[in-house]
């Protein structure tokens, strides 16, 4: 068997269970990262910022290849999960949702921006916390991660989800459809 | 003046793992529901406008050399 066949066969057997579970998995990992890093960032009363841990350029080195990474990950799905068709309403719905909700999150952090980049505070009182702009506080993250592990596993961590899911979200390699003979390839169409 | 550097950390956590998981919670609906999952949705779309989904590549990718490339002031 041509090995390229072997491996979409391995794909189209072992994609949608992946697929699946990884949706089910995702929320709470998430949740218990997210809460765990932001409540360590926020609680730690050491120096906020140590040392002088950036330029990094082989971070980027890690955004592509989380990129590419992310275009070939459609190679895991069977054709069938590019059915031809509009989808149901419902879920054109959810997906606006998704959109909206995106959209009102980022109106509120450039209004942040705006504020933290004309550091209104300063001018307001001695005693105010000064409002950095946002690109501080994630490099004083990165400086944070890069103190305590050296490497800054956690930033390599997040550049390579968010590169990961972009590349298959906005550049996936879409697979040609299974052939007939493959698990999950779609019934051939009658003849006319 | 008071630094706001682990509480602006914190709550720049809190708000990207926020639409992390509210995408995470909309797919595992996509899921139960048998409806096409967001990424289906999104992939159908930059299918439809490549130069939309490369500019905001681009986007994203200058977002990310600005926050590595460069080192925070003195």
């Amino acid at each position: 068997m041509n090995p390229l066949d072997l491996l979409r066969r391995f794909g189209a057997w072992i994609g949608p269970p992946i697929h699946r579970v990884t949706h089910f998995a995702l929320p709470p990992v998430l949740l218990y990262s997210g809460i765990r890093i932001g409540g360590d960032l926020g609680t730690d009363t050491r120096v906020s910022c140590p040392g002088a841990y950036l330029p990094e350029p082989w971070y980027m080195v890690v955004a592509v290849v989380g990129l590419i990474a992310g275009r070939y990950l459609s190679h895991l799905k069977p054709g069938t999960s590019y059915p031809g068709g509009s989808p149901p309403l419902a879920a054109k719905r959810a997906g606006q949702a998704a959109l909206a909700l995106g959209l009102f999150l980022l109106v509120i952090v450039w209004f942040y921006e705006a504020v933290g980049v004309a550091h209104v505070s300063t001018h307001v009182s001695a005693t105010a916390p000064v409002f950095e702009p946002i690109t501080y506080y994630i490099r004083c993250a990165i400086y944070r991660d890069k103190d305590a592990t050296t490497y800054g596993y956690w930033t390599i961590s997040m550049i390579f989800l968010v590169t990961f899911i972009v590349g298959h979200w906005l550049w996936a390699d879409h697979p040609d459809p299974p052939a007939p003979n493959l698990p999950n390839a779609p019934a051939a169409r009658p003849a006319a | 003046m008071i630094d706001s550097y682990p509480q602006g950390m914190a709550i720049v956590v809190y708000v990207l793992f926020g639409i992390l998981i509210t995408i995470s919670l909309l797919e595992v609906l996509c899921e139960l529901k048998r409806w096409p999952s967001i990424s289906h949705q999104v992939e159908s779309w930059a299918d439809r406008n490549p130069w939309y989904a490369g500019a905001l590549l681009a986007l994203l990718f200058i977002f990310i050399a600005h926050f590595v490339l460069n080192p925070l002031p003195t």
